[in-house]
């Protein structure tokens, strides 16, 4: 009996790491593909541990096996502390370049408010970045946290285009703000300083200067103190079309409505027809 | 001379060989079907992109083929314009430095507006609200020639800032970054503003109304009936008998062909221009009015 359990409990630590070392997502998923795997957290909360099986087959990771990236799992899993991922194992560059960014900084002074890999990318459906359908979700995840300035972006030209569905050849936000390395326009370093902004519209204008450079991609016509130039554009034109229509709504109603009573005058009374009635022509 | 003494008792019968009056050269005709083309190209393919997110202008957009097809035909809609504006003052320089027309800038039979044109509208306000006469109206009524210099101001605009936006890098060589923002604001609205004006209340003016609906033909076949002309413009109808020269504006009628044809595309147009129009005029009272709301909330 005793020696039974030894025998099984050894064969047991004997088989364990290998199962484990050898595990494929479907094994993980044995457990991890019930939707009710929950675990309690500490502030009386429930985190899910469900990983959608479809949705990780189908994004770049999906010929990856969960240990690569779950490297903390061990034999005695379900009791071990995995630990965090780190995405930098395998993209060291785009971490570093993360790293620099503004979004780090602001990431650890307030992880809720600002985005790290997995807020952009997601867990475990990564799409590749270059599809359509990354490009669209993508830009209106910086608008969830930069709103004024997504609205500003599809007041533009270029976000008009996007909008319209070519993204081909027009800059989405990372493309003029780079992905990872993001800085605010004080600094030298960043994208859109003054130092640096020209090189990023001559990427695709080949024959911008430092003035187009100085156009505004995020001017606003609606805000006052942002853009008094915009806004004042935008209320002279605006008084432009109350002139042009307040002058000539009324006109063609009151046009319209003399036509109307002039034309059941004449059904009336037939027999009393021009000249008067005819527009004066006599 | 037994014709003239019929014209000049117009008439009622309306049958047979009647003259018709020529209001509108081949050239002038040839010149509005360059506009009334290019303003179509150019409303279809740009205010799109103005309203780029209601579905409707996504909608315009896919049945064109794609933003790439839009954005080169809204460039040939620009070519266009400016090739009108130059056949148009080339005219005017014709008539005026080697016909040595006289009249052209100033008088009844000019665009250019004249102290009567205010006494015309006054008395059209007056016959709108209780009736009676109307204004004696001669060549060109007030509201012709407003559209044409709302018409000519709008390609002022559009033709300056749309050349801004067309080479930005060039134009930025010049003035200051500030004026490519500028320009897409001023376009964008203008280009609404004008594509609204024409099809709400230049159509209502020339074609919509009463006397004219559904379409005057007058665009297409550049000829008015005698009764028309005298309902019309009893001004002009006078000055011109005066003159005794009412022989030299009557021509014999339009082929039947011809005008059938214009009033079929006429109305294919009309039904374009008012739609797009009401998309237009929706959309912008729905932004305004969500914008408000959110104003006050
Ligand atoms: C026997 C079922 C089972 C299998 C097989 C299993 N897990 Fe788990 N896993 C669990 C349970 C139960 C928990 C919750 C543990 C807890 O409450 O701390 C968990 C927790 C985790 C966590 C940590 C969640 C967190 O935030 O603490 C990760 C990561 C994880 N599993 C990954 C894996 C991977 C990768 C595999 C495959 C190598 C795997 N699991 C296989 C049952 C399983
Ligand atoms: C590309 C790397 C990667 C791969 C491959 C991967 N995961 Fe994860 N997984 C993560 C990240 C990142 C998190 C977020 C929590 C963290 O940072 O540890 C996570 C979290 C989890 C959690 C915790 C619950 C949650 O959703 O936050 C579970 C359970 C889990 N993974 C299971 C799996 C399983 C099962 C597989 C294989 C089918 C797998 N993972 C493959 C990166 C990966
Ligand atoms: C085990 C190594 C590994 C880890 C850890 C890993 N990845 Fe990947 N990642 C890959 C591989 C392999 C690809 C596929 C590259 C390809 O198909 O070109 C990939 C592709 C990607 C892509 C798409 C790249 C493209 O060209 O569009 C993104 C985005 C991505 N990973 C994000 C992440 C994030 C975020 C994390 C952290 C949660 C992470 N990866 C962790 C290996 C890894
Ligand atoms: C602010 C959002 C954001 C954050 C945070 C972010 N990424 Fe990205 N990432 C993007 C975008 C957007 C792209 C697409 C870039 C492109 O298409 O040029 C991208 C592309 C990638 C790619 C594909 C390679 C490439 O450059 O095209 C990888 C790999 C990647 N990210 C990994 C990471 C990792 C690892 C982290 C965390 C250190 C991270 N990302 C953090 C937005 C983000
Ligand atoms: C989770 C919210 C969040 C997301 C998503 C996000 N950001 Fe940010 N972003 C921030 C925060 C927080 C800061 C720092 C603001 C500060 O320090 O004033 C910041 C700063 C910036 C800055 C510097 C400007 C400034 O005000 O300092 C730029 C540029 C920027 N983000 C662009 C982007 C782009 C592009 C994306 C999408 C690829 C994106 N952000 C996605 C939260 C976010
Ligand atoms: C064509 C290039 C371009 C694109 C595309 C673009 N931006 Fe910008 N962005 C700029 C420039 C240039 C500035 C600096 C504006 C200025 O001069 O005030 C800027 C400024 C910003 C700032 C403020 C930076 C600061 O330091 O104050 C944020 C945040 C931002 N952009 C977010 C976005 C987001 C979100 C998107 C996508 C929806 C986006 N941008 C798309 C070029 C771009
Ligand atoms: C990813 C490429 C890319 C980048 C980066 C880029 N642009 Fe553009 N931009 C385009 C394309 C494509 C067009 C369309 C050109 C056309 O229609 O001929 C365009 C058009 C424009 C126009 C013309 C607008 C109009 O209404 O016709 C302006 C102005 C402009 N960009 C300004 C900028 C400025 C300023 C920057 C730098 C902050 C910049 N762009 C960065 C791709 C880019």
């Amino acid at each position: 009996m005793k020696i039974r359990g030894i025998f099984y409990s050894s064969l047991l630590t004997l088989l364990l790491p290998l199962a484990v070392w050898a595990q494929e997502p479907a094994d993980c998923l044995s457990c991890h593909g019930d939707k009710e795997l929950k675990k309690d957290l500490a502030d009386g909360k429930t985190q899910t541990l469900f990983v959608e099986q479809k949705d990780y087959l189908q994004s770049v990771h999906g010929n990856l096996s969960c240990t690569s990236c779950h490297t903390g799992i061990t034999a005695s899993h379900p009791q071990d502390q995995p630990g965090k991922v780190d995405c930098g194992i395998c993209h060291a560059q785009e971490t570093e370049a993360y790293k620099k960014s503004i979004h780090a900084q602001a990431f650890e002074a307030d992880p809720s408010a600002s985005p790290d890999c997995l807020r952009c990318h997601g867990t475990h459906q990564v799409q590749k970045s270059g599809s359509e359908k990354y490009k669209k979700t993508a830009v209106d995840q910086c608008g969830e946290c930069h709103a004024d300035y997504r609205r500003t972006y599809f007041d533009t030209y270029h976000g008009k285009v996007v909008s319209l569905g070519e993204t081909k050849d027009m800059p989405l936000c990372w493309d003029c703000h780079s992905a990872h390395e993001i800085l605010p326009m004080a600094d030298p370093q960043s994208n859109i300083s003054k130092e640096r902004v020209l090189a990023t519209c001559l990427y695709c204008h080949p024959d911008a200067n430092t003035k187009f450079a100085q156009y505004n991609v995020h001017s606003d016509k609606y805000s006052y103190k942002n853009d008094p130039i915009s806004f004042w554009t935008y209320f002279v034109m605006v008084l432009i079309v109350f002139f042009a229509f307040g002058l000539w709504v009324p006109h063609t109603i009151l046009w319209f409505i003399r036509d109307w009573l002039e034309n059941r005058k004449k059904k009336k009374n037939p027999e009393t027809k021009p000249p008067a009635e005819s527009g004066g022509g006599a | 001379m037994s014709e003239t003494a019929q014209i000049q008792t117009p008439a009622h019968s309306g049958q047979g060989e009647e003259r018709e009056i020529l209001r509108l050269s081949g050239y002038q005709r040839f010149i509005h079907l360059l506009v009334v083309i290019a303003f179509f190209i150019l409303t279809f393919t740009g205010i799109p992109l103005k309203f780029h997110d209601w579905a409707w202008a996504k909608l315009i957009i896919q049945a064109l083929g794609g933003y790439e097809v839009a954005r080169y035909l809204h460039r040939a809609g620009a070519i266009l314009t400016f090739l009108y504006i130059f056949l148009y003052f080339a005219e005017v320089a014709y008539r005026f430095i080697i016909k040595r027309e006289k009249g052209l800038f100033w008088g009844p039979d000019s665009i250019i507006p004249r102290v009567e044109d205010i006494t015309h509208v006054v008395q059209m306000v007056i016959w709108f609200l209780i009736g009676g006469k109307r204004p004696k109206i001669d060549r060109w009524a007030y509201w012709e020639k407003f559209d044409f210099f709302a018409e000519a101001w709008g390609n002022f605009l559009l033709g300056l800032t749309g050349l801004i936006l067309w080479f930005p890098a060039f134009f930025t060589r010049l003035l200051p970054g500030f004026a490519i923002g500028m320009s897409t604001i001023i376009h964008g609205i203008e280009a609404s503003l004008a594509v609204c004006f024409i099809f709400f209340i230049h159509f209502f003016n020339a074609h919509l109304r009463r006397a004219k609906f559904p379409m005057d033909m007058v665009i297409v076949t550049g000829r008015m009936s005698m009764q028309e002309f005298e309902e019309d413009r009893p001004a002009e109808l006078e000055r011109v008998k005066k003159d005794n020269a009412l022989f030299w504006h009557q021509v014999p009628p339009a082929s039947p062909a011809l005008a059938k044809v214009g009033k079929t595309v006429g109305l294919i147009l009309l039904a374009l221009g008012l739609g797009i129009s009401v998309c237009i005029t929706y959309s912008v009272f729905f932004d305004w009015i969500s914008r408000l709301i959110r104003f006050i909330s």
